[in-house]
């Protein structure tokens, strides 16, 4: 398990450095510079231009750029935001709770919903229960995330008026931000559960909208990996003991059949993390996703430096995560480790 | 589970009830800073100037004339550049947690807010803080000193007699903060840095807090030297995504919205209880090409270009009947504009006839670069584009249109790598130069404004005398004789000067719409 671990901290490392020679020089790829941006139509002379450029560290040769970049990194040091002027740190650790919240609540229903829905397709293979909630998955995985978000506020925001459009938290709480995580805030707050409760009810729409392509993919993988091991010798086995269907299912099969579904959630993280750059938007939700994405528009380098190797510092330790829980509950792997 | 069900199906709903007056604006998106000395955009200054601070020269309510404004009165000497400004008494600066003037406004203020932004090594500058829009003006060309002459009167000394010197000063970048507050960031240790995020102002808004991307929260100033406002507590509502915002208006959890989209208007227009205002914008939208290139650096082939395109028919095809052909460079709510100005008319024979005078009887193959950005001056580039091509084509220019990302497209613009291109331009402080001299004069072109790169001797000696006299009507006549020079030589096509839009909330009065495309609400009230 140790050698496993380690194995595993040695490639993070490579990870990493990948990760940031990749966002370091495709950023620097796309014409346009954050000097072109903040001139705007107005323009500037050549040399307001040099002049701008060398107070950013632009003027000198890229690749005395990247190891300036990568040593004040391993210094735990990403640098400022050309944009904002604030250390790009502290603007990724204040927005990352919001993502982490939204996250957790999309990949919550997600598995909540998707798991029952994909045993149950498998269970009644070929009926009309498998045809709807494939047919549904297929419909949910294809969905376009922002006609889908802006579809969900018309109807339960607009027209039932039964949630909030947007936003955190109704604008009538001031809730001092402690942990970043809305729910754990209000729920410690003066107002106490009414704050909560509004908290609760920003969250559904986005969770609903991020989730679904998550949902979507457990559902069908729940079925395949569930019939695949339904077909399994040693499921013909406990069926000819005569123990019934339910227990042949739930207690044999499924234990099983889950443990790929371990992994696949690995592999949903990011693709949450794709997802919440557009549900963010349309939810004013105010996480890393909008953050990142109004960075790249503005070229602010640093930024997109900094957010890229968090955000993928991040995936890599969930899918440690997952790999370690994955040896614990596969026995075979468990023994080889 | 069974009661998050509950409160799913959303027994609770939203209301902006609440004892005092609160006004809900829902904007755009996050400022950059608080601090306006060291931004550039209009999300900022709508979250920053507007509502905390006050400039010396105000801009009169949804006017482009400047009014008194921290500055009582001013006086300008005979050479044009001695401006001598006499303060308001009485005015007091806003507390937080971290500081409580000892003192009310004075010339020392005025005097550090202009000095940080001209020399960046002033021990009270902001490291590596950028004054862009400082210099962007050329404000550290223009102003030499500013000098203190006593606590209630401050003197401008400038390097040249220059008239569009007073409109600068009420823009957003001049606003005044507290030099007081500034030197008690330094002294305990809190940093300069502090100024972006935790603002100090005189205006009519105090700042109370912000939580990232999602809510700034402002408190009326009850000693507000201009008066209390009348809503009580002011908060912007982050909410980037247009069509959003408007089902926010709809749901009535904003009583106001920032940048309707303009596909969203027909439908606003129609809901009951929101009301739609419009208003002239002070903007111009137009095809500039270049005259450095062959065949536009002919006079002809540009007159040529005028008479082909159809500019009418594209006012109902992109614009919806949201915007007004433009003749002039400038837009007709500025003083100095030139109604006198005789347009060229659409007519493709005389276009032909032109083309044949120089030389060129059987057309010409060219570019035309397409606006990538929606701009109401221009909402859809790539159509635009299309119907022009459509047009010359008719008279036998044959156009590529071509189009990039919107930096690429700026930083090639810049450097003149274009031939035919779409671009446009929206005022900043109401004066004429900030149109005719900053899009068309010849230093325009060293800069990267001016996209004809045309750099006309008898246009620039107007636009530069104008600078010059600070008398009015004397300036007025000089603009109005550079438009002439303009039309007849034909660096552009002018093409639109479009309509800007707000909605909000029927219950909201005193509203006006600024010409800067800003939005204020010191005098707003909800019923």
């Amino acid at each position: 398990m140790i050698k496993l671990i380690l194995s595993r901290v040695a490639l993070l490392a490579i990870t990493l450095v990948g990760a940031s020679l990749i966002s370091f020089f495709l950023i620097r790829l796309v014409p346009g510079d954050p000097v072109t941006n903040l001139l705007g139509e107005r323009g500037g002379t050549e040399e307001r231009i040099l002049e701008m450029r060398q107070r950013f560290g632009l003027d000198k040769p890229l690749y005395i750029q990247y190891f300036k970049f990568l040593e004040s990194a391993v210094h735990g040091d990403l640098g400022e935001s050309i944009v904002s002027k604030r250390p790009v740190s502290e603007e990724f650790l204040s927005r990352f709770p919001a993502t982490l919240e939204l996250g957790l609540a999309a990949l919550f229903w997600a598995t909540l919903l998707g798991i029952p829905l994909g045993i149950m397709a498998a269970v009644r293979r070929n009926s009309v229960w498998d045809y709807g909630v494939m047919g549904l998955s297929l419909v949910g995985y294809s969905m376009p995330i922002f006609w889908w978000g802006l579809l969900l506020i018309l109807l339960f925001s607009v027209n039932l008026g039964w949630l909030p459009v947007s936003g955190r938290i109704d604008i009538m709480y001031d809730i001092p931000v402690k942990s970043g995580f809305l729910l754990l805030d209000t729920w410690h707050s003066e107002e106490g559960r009414v704050a909560f409760k509004s908290a609760f009810r920003h969250l559904v729409l986005p969770a609903i909208v991020l989730g679904t392509i998550p949902l979507a993919v457990l559902a069908r993988m729940t079925r395949a990996s569930l019939l695949e091991v339904l077909n399994e010798d040693y499921v013909r086995a406990a069926r000819a003991k005569g123990l019934n269907e339910n227990m042949v299912i739930y207690k044999h099969a499924l234990r099983n059949a889950l443990v790929p579904i371990i992994t696949i959630l690995g592999i949903l993280v990011a693709s949450i993390m794709t997802g919440a750059v557009l549900t963010e938007t349309i939810f004013s939700w105010p996480g890393v996703g909008r953050w990142l994405v109004k960075s790249i528009e503005a070229r602010d380098y640093p930024v997109i430096q900094g957010g890229i190797l968090y955000t993928s510092f991040g995936v890599v330790v969930i899918n440690l995560m997952v790999d370690i829980i994955y040896t614990f509950v596969n026995p075979r792997l468990r023994r080889r480790a | 589970m069974f009661k998050s069900a509950l409160v799913f199906l959303g027994l609770f709903t939203t209301s902006l009830a609440f004892a005092e007056k609160t006004f809900v604006y829902c904007s755009e998106g996050s400022p950059s800073t608080f601090n306006p000395h060291i931004a550039s955009d209009g999300t900022t200054f709508n979250a920053s100037s507007h509502p905390i601070y006050d400039t010396l020269i105000k801009f009169k309510q949804g006017s482009v004339d400047i009014e008194p404004g921290l500055a009582e009165s001013w006086k300008v000497d005979k050479a044009g550049t001695k401006y001598t400004f006499k303060l308001r008494k009485g005015v007091k600066f806003h507390s937080n947690a971290l500081f409580t003037p000892t003192r009310d406004f004075n010339a020392d203020d005025v005097v550090y807010s202009f000095e940080v932004q001209k020399d960046t090594k002033h021990p009270l500058a902001i490291k590596n803080g950028n004054y862009e829009y400082f210099k962007g003006m050329e404000m550290d060309k223009v102003v030499k000193d500013i000098k203190k002459v006593d606590d209630y009167t401050v003197e401008f000394n400038l390097t040249h007699p220059e008239a569009p010197f007073l409109a600068n000063i009420a823009m957003d970048f001049a606003s005044i903060l507290s030099k007081e507050y500034a030197e008690s960031l330094v002294k305990s240790g809190k940093g300069l840095d502090t100024l972006n995020i935790q603002p100090i102002g005189t205006g009519p808004f105090v700042f109370k807090s912000y939580q990232k991307d999602t809510i700034i929260r402002y408190t009326s100033n009850p000693s507000y030297w201009g008066g209390k406002t009348k809503i009580d507590n002011l908060i912007f509502s982050i909410t980037p995504d247009a069509s959003v915002r408007f089902q926010k208006l709809k749901a009535g959890e904003c009583h106001f919205i920032a940048d309707p989209a303009p596909a969203d208007l027909e439908n606003i227009a129609k809901v009951k209880g929101i009301k739609l205002v419009d208003r002239e914008g002070l903007n111009v939208g137009y095809l500039a090409m270049n005259t450095e290139k062959k065949p536009f650096d002919n006079v002809k082939v540009r007159q040529a270009v005028n008479h082909a395109l159809n500019r009418k028919s594209y006012m109902s095809a992109i614009y919806m009947g949201r915007a007004v052909v433009a003749k002039n460079p400038m837009p007709p709510g500025i003083w100095g504009y030139n109604d006198a100005v005789k347009d060229y008319e659409y007519n493709p024979e005389k276009s032909k006839q032109l083309l044949k005078e120089a030389g060129l009887p059987d057309g010409f193959t060219t570019e035309l670069w397409a606006m990538p950005i929606s701009r109401p001056y221009n909402p859809s580039g790539k159509k635009l584009a299309e119907l022009m091509q459509a047009d010359l084509a008719k008279v036998g220019i044959k156009v590529t249109i071509q189009s990039f990302d919107w930096p690429i497209y700026l930083e090639k613009a810049r450097k003149g790598e274009h031939t035919m291109i779409q671009m446009g331009w929206t005022g900043d402080n109401g004066d004429p130069d900030n149109f005719l001299h900053i899009l068309l004069s010849c230093a325009g072109v060293k800069a990267g404004s001016n996209n004809a790169r045309w750099c006309n001797k008898s246009y620039d000696d107007l636009v530069i005398k104008a600078k010059q006299v600070t008398e009015k009507n004397k300036r007025s006549d000089l603009y109005k004789q550079a438009q002439v020079v303009f039309k007849d030589q034909a660096p552009w096509v002018t093409v639109a000067h479009a309509k800007t839009f707000r909605a909000m909330s029927d219950k909201v009065s005193g509203y006006m719409i600024h010409p800067f495309g800003g939005d204020i609400f010191d005098k707003v009230d909800i019923k």
